[in-house]
């Protein structure tokens, strides 16, 4: 999977629109959420939100070995992080969102950690399914960054095989879109139902054959994404 | 390790329940006119999730967690005005009951996620944390009237 600087930043803002309404992303986003061991409440944080007790660690040892701005006020943290508790502790909340706000290098490190975390294993996947469209890299990345993953349960609902198998690709991303759609648009839970607007968006794309990202403005939940 | 919320519902209770073995009799202990109402805020909360506008993922997930949080707030309401219906032993039940349904919601809740380690997760597990939760809260309330 090839693409240019502009299609993948294109597939990055688009993410980001869905993830927090804004194209670039806020990566000050602070959320606690009961998603913690054993239901265990945590904090969860940046522009593609990663949390207390998964990776967020690695992501301020990063930040820390960087020197950046607020480098020494949170290398302390560093050995609490998935350890104590840390919804509570206004003072680690605050560096986590000045440091987002006020340094360009916490942005920076970031869009790295992101990328790793994220768009490099779907781009893996990609490349192990046999995928080249910039279109599909942008359906797979939202996957991983939506459901973590292609997840089975709805691989298992169409028919299409991977154009690593001798597939078409373009039938796989649509026939996984579609169902994908389905699964969110008919849940049983209605505030799941409000996520539709991301595969809307794909939907449309595919209708208007912009495989190679290269029709622009994408409207992703109703905001114009030019770049 | 155990949530903060329960960890200070359980404390509470615990410290309650010690206090109210002193007692021959049950005492009340919060005047029975005395009832915080918290479905506006919930129905509010609701609307917002589901507006037509379509907030975004990280809007949805905290709305759904604050719902959660109201839920569950509401079961603390109910369940401490049953307790305060019941005798001694009947209190002691309760208490056991309530510990092994809590840690059974936890369960059940983390079962709901299937999007593992996507940003949808939090609002699987809130979604399932809100329905289990109404449901006990339904119980406890049928209880209640009962033991009026």
């Amino acid at each position: 999977m090839k693409l240019s600087d502009q299609q993948k930043r294109l597939c990055e803002h688009v993410i980001n629109v869905f993830e927090s309404g804004s194209i670039e992303g806020n990566y000050a986003a602070i959320s606690i959420y009961a998603d913690g061991p054993h239901g265990v409440k945590q904090v969860t944080y940046g522009r593609s939100q990663t949390t207390e007790y998964g990776n967020l660690e690695e992501l301020i040892e990063m930040y820390v070995n960087s020197n950046g701005l607020y480098s020494a006020q949170l290398k302390p943290y560093l050995a609490k992080i998935g350890v104590a508790p840390l919804l509570d502790d206004a003072t680690f909340k605050q560096l986590l969102r000045d440091a987002a706000k006020k340094d360009p290098l916490m942005r920076k490190v970031q869009d790295e950690f992101f990328d790793k975390r994220y768009f490099q294993p779907a781009m893996a996947w990609a490349n192990a399914g046999g995928f080249t469209q910039p279109l599909s890299a942008l359906v797979i990345y939202d996957s991983f960054i939506h459901s973590g993953s292609i997840p089975d349960f709805l691989r298992k609902r169409f028919p299409a095989t991977l154009p690593v198998k001798n597939g078409v690709e373009k039938d796989w991303i649509k026939q996984y879109v579609d169902t994908r759609h389905e699964w969110l648009s008919q849940h049983s839970k209605k505030i799941l139902q409000g996520t539709i607007y991301r595969t809307q968006c794909f939907k449309n794309e595919i209708a208007r054959d912009n495989w190679a990202l290269a029709k622009i403005p994408i409207v992703a939940n109703g905001v114009n994404v030019t770049d | 390790m155990l949530p903060r919320c329960i960890k200070a519902i359980c404390g509470f209770v615990g410290v309650w329940f010690l206090l109210a073995c002193s007692q021959s009799q049950p005492d009340l202990w919060i005047p029975e006119n005395w009832k915080p109402s918290l479905e506006q805020v919930r129905e509010q909360i609701d609307n917002l999730a589901n507006q037509a506008a379509p907030a975004s993922q990280q809007q949805l997930s905290q709305s759904s967690q604050n719902m959660a949080d109201v839920a569950d707030a509401q079961l603390f309401i109910s369940y401490i005005q049953l307790m305060q219906r019941l005798d001694q032993q009947q209190r002691a039940d309760l208490f056991k009951e309530q510990q092994a349904w809590l840690e059974a919601r936890i369960q059940q809740a983390s079962a709901a996620i299937i999007s593992k380690g996507g940003s949808l997760a939090p609002l699987e597990y809130n979604d399932a944390f809100i329905e289990i939760t109404e449901a006990r809260l339904k119980d406890l309330q049928q209880r209640g009237d009962k033991h009026r």
